[in-house]
């Protein structure tokens, strides 16, 4: 055995104190956000997204062009210096109305969101906080649209409403909330039981305070998750309305309209289909790696 | 299990009956002729005739207790576009070319989607795991009216490798299908994918292990056939997605089924098709819905024999 | 005493996670005798289960992998450098293993024959008749009432003491040499608890199988153990006979463990002790003993230097600087050394 000199067995300063907690805290968001920011593929999303809806903005005012103004000795041009996406059949402007295109669908998209989180959230809060009857009666009407094929009265009501934007806003509003506040109240009622709302309020905090402290920022994770998939949805209700005839009508382009022309004319215009093509389906792609990243850097039981 | 079965057979009832109700009462608020340009410039008298004999000068509750009475018995009515054709006419010989496309696409999306969600769990974090990962975010960000013109020109029209539209012989279902099934295969990659994770965790996987059962039998009888669970509760929502592609799907690849006769007939105003029609599909997705609900529960011991969840 | 059943020798296990290497188990060493008792306790995060796990190997390479040692069982198989195919013929014909959590450990989807029928089909190569038979008589073993009954029920229409005894019949279906049982009454109720006990013992007597019961419940420990391993953030703190664990623990955090134990004959007025702060970041373990930070006696060598293990019989042994003969003499807390249920 070494020798170990006997000065070494003087009682220890204790420098480290055993009861600190070793990792420094992050509260929620702090937390999520440096989760989501060593995701890439999360990132790219995130990025792809503030780059397309700078250009939903900005797009249309970089070339001269309208996306209405009719140039109808130049159809269907290729891509040129001119026109840079080239020109539909009635000599419009692609790039211009790619942009717009854009611009509309997003703005559906954002809209139906908020819809979406108004409706959806107040319903499935009202739902869980009141319970018992309330909630069984809320919950048996939730079934039975949520069983309803929404694109098909999507359809109907697009009929009756008429094409346009508000249209398809509300088309897709009567039916998609549901799933949001299947979601909210859901999360609601399990919050409700767990021990940290008992402490709290044993700890005799105000209900207001558990509400506002305790349960929106648990609810708010999944309602941000979901609001990632809502924006998707809705441009995709849109632009399959459109596909069959029953969306934008033009002039006014949406992404959706410009690929049902695109489809219409592809064999011979090959340009027409595929740029809306790749911004479409960027949107969608960035939308959903994004709602995928946010929904692993939100989940309380990912965080390490 | 009987009293469920009951309850949501009810609930499949209420639902057939408040769109029935909604499809009749949002029709009658459509603007536009029902007879089209052509016909209004018949003579009123021919007018008051035609619409004395479709009911229109009726009240409307009147129009509404006759119509549900009618789609009690299967009868949907007779075609404003086509007067002599039924409106249940016009589905017989439509759906078929529907039905097969759809029945197609969902064995397709159900075969190569199992299989490639159960390959990326078995495989996560390799190779395999991101090549799966990769069709699923593409099946899920380029819809089939996307990616269905695309198929068709690329494949049907430059490499003339596959027919680009019509319905004839066998190798006319290919794009179609494909087309139709790529979103569902992406959404059950993720699904099945995501399951696996799950199931691959949990604590009777180990007890599996430990009995000494080879990898092949633990994947095989203790993994997927738990995983799979979850899944099929998807499924009704899945048929549901299946069946209203082949709206845009039949349209891009000319096939003579429901979803091109829909078409046609939202852009002529044809009241009785349109609303034959949604009910038809409607009806069709309700009971799918029913009846992968019903499936779940016998497929799941644990609510089949009444305990748990 | 004939050859041990199971020789571990200076295994260590590690994690290699995303934000480094996490040391569940840094150098274990311990044999088993045949048909012996052997308890392995500690904190949870001791590694004391990734332990045992490894001798099944069954702890999910990646992120696990073992970095060195060995593992000899029956004195001619080294378990960590056995082929996945060779460790199948292993698992459950000669080791078999019950876990912690009855509720979760038992496939949701096949009924209670089918499980246990399974192993005893693979490595008996038997007939569905046979193996149907052995399955009633592992259930009457086990205690079961209604054996031919309970075949066709599935977990979730029994409780969680029943479903442990399901657990230890797929355990013992081929009659393993060794049995290792992973916090197996952890999960159930006290009442539950005692059963399951007495019948891990009444098996133990029958069967003479070798036993390694990782528990931190010391109760449980004194009820069927015949030595005791205790386990310190991935090392073997110190060892004995129970008798010499309980009557004369030479390692300050063992009596810590004592003193934790709710007893009868204490003032029911007095607070149950408790150790203070909480086990290191095996991320980063300290350069020193690991339990120095929340060691009352530590000293300045604690903080410099790995204890090694001194010996104070040929069975006993603790990893303490204040067993090197020129440690200052500490007083051992009094109320160590009396066993609660003698």
């Amino acid at each position: 055995m070494e020798s170990i000199s006997k000065e070494m067995f003087q009682p220890a300063q204790k420098t480290t104190n055993a009861e600190a907690i070793v990792r420094p805290s992050l509260n929620y968001w702090a937390d999520a956000w440096r989760r989501l920011r060593k995701n890439k593929l999360a990132m790219g999303g995130l990025i792809i997204l503030v780059i397309l809806f700078l250009l939903a903005i900005i797009g249309p005012m970089l070339t001269p062009f309208s996306y209405a103004t009719q140039h109808l000795k130049e159809t269907n041009l290729a891509p040129s210096s001119k026109y840079w996406l080239g020109t539909d059949d009635f000599g419009r402007d692609m790039w211009a109305r790619i942009w717009w295109g854009t611009r509309i669908s997003l703005f559906i998209g954002l809209v139906a969101a908020a819809l979406d989180l108004v409706v959806g959230v107040l319903y499935g809060s009202i739902s869980a906080y009141f319970g018992g009857k309330v909630d069984a009666f809320m919950q048996r009407f939730i079934e039975i649209i949520y069983s309803i094929p929404y694109l098909l009265i999507a359809i109907l009501l697009m009929m009756v409403l008429g094409s346009g934007v508000t249209s398809i806003i509300l088309a897709y509003a009567i039916t998609g909330w549901v799933t949001m506040a299947r979601l909210v109240r859901g999360q609601m009622l399990v919050l409700k039981e767990q021990e940290f709302v008992l402490a709290a309020r044993s700890l005799g905090a105000k209900s207001w305070r558990i509400i506002a402290k305790h349960l929106i920022p648990n609810v708010l994770g999944v309602v941000v998750v979901q609001i990632t998939f809502v924006v998707p949805t809705a441009i995709f209700v849109e632009a399959f309305l459109s596909f069959i005839g029953l969306g934008v009508k033009p002039p006014l382009a949406s992404l959706g309209n410009l690929l049902n022309d695109g489809a219409g004319v592809m064999r011979y215009h090959p340009h027409r289909l595929l740029f809306p093509t790749v911004i479409f389906s960027l949107i969608l792609l960035s939308f959903n790696l994004l709602g995928d990243g946010l929904r692993d850097a939100l989940d309380p039981k990912m965080r390490k | 299990m009987l009293t469920y079965t009951l309850r949501r057979l009810l609930y499949m009832v209420i639902t057939l009956w408040i769109i029935v109700s909604l499809t009749f009462f949002l029709m009658k608020l459509l603007p536009g002729d029902p007879f089209g340009e052509a016909i209004t410039k018949l003579p009123p008298e021919s007018m008051q005739i035609l619409i004395k004999q479709y009911g229109l000068d009726r009240p409307v509750w009147e129009q509404y207790l006759t119509y549900m009475g009618h789609v009690l018995q299967g009868d949907l009515g007779v075609s404003y576009q086509y007067p002599t054709r039924s409106v249940v006419n016009v589905i017989q010989t439509a759906f078929p070319a529907s039905f097969e496309l759809g029945i197609e696409s969902l064995i397709i999306a159900l075969i190569v989607g199992l299989f490639l969600g159960i390959v990326a769990a078995l495989k996560h974090n390799k190779a395999g795991d991101y090549t799966a990962s990769i069709v699923a975010l593409i099946g899920i960000s380029i819809p089939s009216f996307v990616i269905g013109p695309l198929l068709s020109y690329y494949i049907g029209v430059k490499l003339r490798l596959l027919p680009a539209g019509l319905w004839l012989g066998p190798e006319y279902r290919i794009l179609p299908a494909l087309a139709l099934s790529l979103g569902t295969i992406a959404i059950l990659t993720r699904m099945m994918r995501a399951s696996m994770l799950e199931v691959m965790n949990q604590d009777f996987i180990k007890t599996a292990k430990s009995k000494g059962l080879s990898r092949k039998t633990i994947v095989g009888k203790h993994m997927i056939r738990n995983a799979i669970l979850p899944v099929v509760t998807i499924l009704g929502p899945i048929a549901v997605n299946v069946l209203t592609g082949t709206l845009v799907v039949e349209k891009i690849f000319s096939v003579p089924g429901l979803g091109n006769q829909f078409a046609t007939s939202v852009l002529s105003n044809d009241y009785t098709l349109i609303t034959g029609l949604t009910l038809f599909y409607a009806g069709v997705l309700v009971v799918v819905m029913f009846l992968t609900d019903i499936a779940y529960n016998l497929i799941d011991p644990r609510i089949r024999l009444g305990k748990g969840k | 005493m004939s050859k041990p059943i199971l020789e571990v020798d200076n295994l260590q296990v590690s994690f290699k996670m995303s934000a480094g290497e996490v040391q569940a188990v840094r150098g274990v060493s311990f044999t088993l005798n045949k048909g012996e008792v052997l308890a392995i306790v500690g904190e949870s995060g001791c590694g004391k289960s990734v332990t045992a796990q490894t001798i099944m190997r069954l702890v999910p390479t990646p992120p696990s992998y073992i970095k060195n040692g060995s593992v000899m069982f029956d004195g001619k198989h080294d378990i960590t450098k056995l082929s996945e195919s060779d460790m199948e013929k292993l698992r459950g014909q000669e080791m078999g293993m019950i876990f912690q959590d009855p509720m979760t450990s038992l496939n949701p989807t096949m009924t209670i024959g089918e499980q246990i029928m399974e192993g005893v089909r693979k490595h008996q190569g038997s007939s569905k008749e046979k193996a149907r038979e052995r399955a009633i008589e592992l259930l009457n073993l086990v205690g079961m009432s209604n054996p031919v009954e309970r075949l066709s029920q599935y977990p979730h229409e029994l409780s969680g003491g029943m479903r442990q005894r399901v657990m230890i019949a797929i355990s013992l279906a081929c009659n393993p040499k060794l049995l290792i049982a992973d916090e197996p009454t952890t999960a159930l109720d006290v009442t539950i608890q005692a059963q399951i006990m007495d019948l891990l013992k009444d098996i133990q007597e029958k069967t003479g199988t070798s036993i390694i019961l990782i528990t931190h419940d010391l109760g449980v420990v004194a009820e069927m153990a015949q030595r005791v391993i205790v386990m310190y953030a991935g090392k073997v703190i110190e060892q004995g006979t129970l008798n010499e664990i309980f009557y004369d623990p030479r390692h300050p955090y063992t009596w810590g463990l004592l003193r934790s134990v709710p007893r009868l004959d204490s003032d029911s007025n007095s607070d149950l002790a408790s150790i203070p702060g909480t086990p290191p970041d095996l991320f980063a373990p300290p350069k020193g003993c690991a339990f120095a930070a929340r060691c009352p006696y530590a000293m300045k060598v604690c903080l410099e230097k790995d204890p090694e293990h001194f010996t104070a019989s040929d069975t006993h042994s603790a990893a303490c600087w204040l067993q090197h003969p020129d440690a200052p003499k500490v007083e051992r807390p009094i109320e160590v050394g009396v066993r609660s249920n003698g």
